[in-house]
């Protein structure tokens, strides 16, 4: 059973929607007085992964729906990526690793980097059809105020992935 | 997002980035980004003291401006980046391989001024 989110929007899978998706999160900061420095985490990791659905997810040409939610746990939030596209699971991909040179660095690749560095957990579940994903920030002053019962996302059971 | 040239000096060209440099607003300054700092030699600082947030694809323009700079036997150095911006570039280890300086003096010496 998985907490009632406190937040959630549902976009199209276009990238002109990640406009809408940046505006969400600078609700969720002043309607849960969120840090700053978490407000960035969750913005950067919501625009790779995202971006990426967006991008990759629907080769068909199909403009699917993402939900994208918010719920608070204690000294934690999290926040859930669901999609309707091609399976793919974040967690279990290498990027590329770190360049030693200019002439060396890889165009690409670093979205899932960045993600797994601002992002305290990442859990991965496949959905039939599609994804959910849940990114698990550390924020214990939000945790406090918690409004939403404990419960282990129902992706627990799926790869995790600490940070 | 926002692109301003600025001469710092006689030697290094300043190009100023502002706003957030996510996809829509990489890919508003990307071309001219482009033309001016990796079509001729030139030493280019790339000011992101007003860069609010920098995703993955702000951090590809970088990279291949950067590399094609070097190509041309100049250099690129970024430029007193704010702390999560400049988190992001390490977190994907671009401080290792384009110079970050957050001071004129340190930018100097990462271009190879004295």
């Amino acid at each position: 059973m998985e907490a009632q989110p406190s937040s959630q929007i549902v976009i199209q899978a276009r990238l002109e929607q990640l406009r809408d998706l940046e505006h969400w999160v600078e609700r969720l900061a002043v309607q849960f007085l969120l840090p700053a420095v978490l407000v960035h985490r969750i913005d950067l990791c919501l625009t790779e992964l995202v971006a990426n659905v967006i991008s990759y997810g629907y080769p068909d040409g199909r403009i699917g729906d993402i939900r994208i939610r918010f719920w608070r746990q204690p000294g934690q939030v999290v926040i859930g990526i669901d999609d309707d596209g091609i399976a793919f699971d974040p967690t279990s991909h290498e990027p590329p690793g770190l360049p030693s040179a200019l002439a060396d660095a890889p165009a690409g690749g670093r979205g899932i980097r960045l993600v797994r560095h601002f992002s305290d957990q990442q859990q991965y579940l496949a959905a039939a059809p599609g994804n959910q994903l849940r990114l698990l920030f550390r924020a214990a002053e939000v945790g406090a105020q918690s409004s939403a019962p404990a419960a282990a996302p129902d992706a627990a059971s799926g790869n995790r992935l600490d940070r | 997002m926002e692109l301003a040239v600025n001469e710092v000096d006689s030697d290094i060209l300043g190009i100023q980035l502002s706003g957030r440099m996510d996809i829509s607003g990489t890919q508003q300054i990307d071309l001219k980004f482009t033309a001016l700092s990796s079509t001729r030699k030139a030493q280019i600082l790339v000011d992101l003291s007003n860069v609010t947030f920098i995703a993955s694809i702000g951090i590809r323009t970088l990279i291949n401006n950067a590399k094609a700079q070097k190509q041309r036997g100049g250099r690129m150095v970024l430029y007193r980046p704010n702390q999560q911006v400049e988190e992001a570039l390490k977190a994907t280890g671009i401080d290792t391989i384009i110079p970050i300086a957050h001071d004129i003096e340190a930018a100097r010496g990462a271009f190879g001024f004295a």
